[in-house]
């Protein structure tokens, strides 16, 4: 009887397992060292690179990061970021390049798959050692574009009205500065990068 | 085995099925608190080139979700209590008028509001469900009492605009407003609701850019308003195109709605 009784409990302590995920996550975060509360690295989704390979963005934690999002067979705005970026990366001295990252993160995953980001990156003559295009889930894209009131709406099957921003990251992932438009004057982004390094060392 | 010793064996299974009962409601198998609406077609306010889209069909919450409800959420989701919240998910006024982290200090019917968009997004996705988009929440929106489409019906819109105007009128519980055509409650006149993609709404003209528009939104020329004469459905779309993600606001909550497979 007793043990009958005792299944009977047991059983409905496994029916109350509801939504506990979550309490494990706390856990998690606080064996990593705590990123500050404004880290964008506190969104801890996977995103897969041109190469393939999985990342999470807090392993650009240190670095400086420059990033913006876009799609592939963009046509008109998202050519222009990218070269405004490129001129970024062209007026930063040398010696503190090596502390900045590019990122791309791609709004079309259906479509961007890393063949096609790798086949961008080549186009650009990214150099990969700095650069990165990555693609993720939708719900990830949407999370990231949230943090970076990126807006964005899928118009047709291949193309997108959106934003265009460049934002630049602390070594911690905090949204530093942001820079509107396209072709815009980009004296405003290479000083916070320039302090940033200047903070860094 | 004796007559007591039974009926204690007979309780602990009827406790047993009914909290199973409860645990698929909670994940979601059977949604007591969601009504189902039928799809169809319509011209949003502002979509592309004032093209008709497709709502199939799905379920959404009756109600807003309520401060009883959300404080449920935080019990086993500590991190999203009043004071854990980390800055980039939820700005300083998250759950600005809740006493502390574990009692509202209000009512717990009201519907819950000071909560940004990844506080009422988990809140749904834990319950198994999801935001619902602004092309749902319009076409359920666009519903009076008896019909499911009454953006021509001008006395609608009217009634619609003088809520709006009022000076937040908070303090209403959940279910204190009309009852729309679906048997969903609340659409209009209770709060502001979160949509799952609010940061799709591109307006044309609101960049700032002394360059103009073109530079700011690419593509964004297509975008102009369907109809103009619907000016609350363009008040919500230029509320929700002023919102960010962390935003906390006294009159903006949300509901859930659930896809059907």
């Amino acid at each position: 009887m007793k043990i009958k009784f005792g299944i009977t409990i047991i059983i409905c302590a496994f029916i109350f397992q509801a939504c506990k995920n979550n309490v494990e996550e706390i856990s998690e975060v606080k064996e990593s060292v705590l990123l500050p509360d404004m880290s964008i690295y506190n969104l801890s989704g996977e995103w897969l690179t041109q190469d393939s390979s999985t990342i999470k963005l807090e392993s650009y934690r240190g670095d400086i990061v420059v990033v913006a999002l876009m799609y592939a067979s963009c046509k008109a705005a998202c050519p222009k970021i990218i070269s405004d970026m490129i001129n970024i990366e062209k007026n930063i001295k040398p010696e503190e390049l090596q502390k900045v990252k590019f990122i791309l993160i791609s709004i079309d995953p259906q479509n961007d798959t890393p063949l096609v980001l790798k086949k961008t990156a080549t186009e650009y003559q990214m150099d990969l050692t700095r650069w990165t295009l990555i693609t993720g889930t939708e719900s990830n894209v949407r999370d990231i574009a949230a943090v970076l009131s990126f807006k964005y709406k899928k118009s047709t099957p291949t193309d997108f009205v959106h934003s265009n921003i460049i934002s630049v990251l602390d070594m911690d992932g905090a949204l530093a500065y942001q820079q509107s438009g396209i072709e815009s004057d980009n004296t405003q982004t290479l000083n916070m990068i320039h302090t940033l390094i200047a903070q860094k060392n | 085995m004796d007559n007591k010793q039974s009926n204690m064996i007979m309780r602990i299974v009827a406790i047993a099925i009914l909290t199973c009962i409860v645990q698929l409601s909670v994940n979601g198998q059977i949604d007591a608190g969601m009504i189902k609406i039928t799809g169809g077609k319509f011209i949003p306010l502002f979509g592309s080139d004032k093209k008709e889209v497709i709502v199939n069909d799905f379920y959404l919450d009756k109600f807003p979700v309520t401060v009883g409800e959300y404080l449920a959420f935080t019990e086993t989701h500590g991190e999203y209590k009043k004071t854990k919240i980390k800055r980039l998910f939820a700005e300083g006024s998250y759950l600005y008028n809740w006493k502390n982290d574990s009692i509202p200090g209000v009512s717990l019917k009201l519907p819950v509001t000071y909560v940004s968009w990844f506080a009422a997004k988990e809140y749904c996705e834990c319950q198994g469900k999801v935001l619902p988009t602004v092309d749902e929440w319009e076409y359920v929106g666009m519903a009076d009492e008896l019909k499911p489409d009454a953006r021509k019906d001008s006395l609608f819109t009217k009634k619609i605009l003088s809520w709006y105007e009022k000076t937040s009128d908070t303090g209403k519980p959940i279910g204190s407003t009309f009852k729309n055509y679906w048997g969903i409650y609340d659409m209009h006149g209770l709060t502001w609701e979160w949509t799952l993609d609010f940061n799709s709404v591109i307006i044309a003209g609101e960049g700032r850019n002394k360059q103009g528009d073109k530079n700011i939104f690419c593509g964004g020329g297509s975008y102009d308003a369907s109809d103009l004469s619907d000016y609350a459905a363009f008040m919500r779309y230029a509320f929700r195109s002023s919102l960010k993600a962390n935003y906390t606001l006294k009159n903006l909550g949300f509901r859930c709605a659930k896809p059907i497979k």
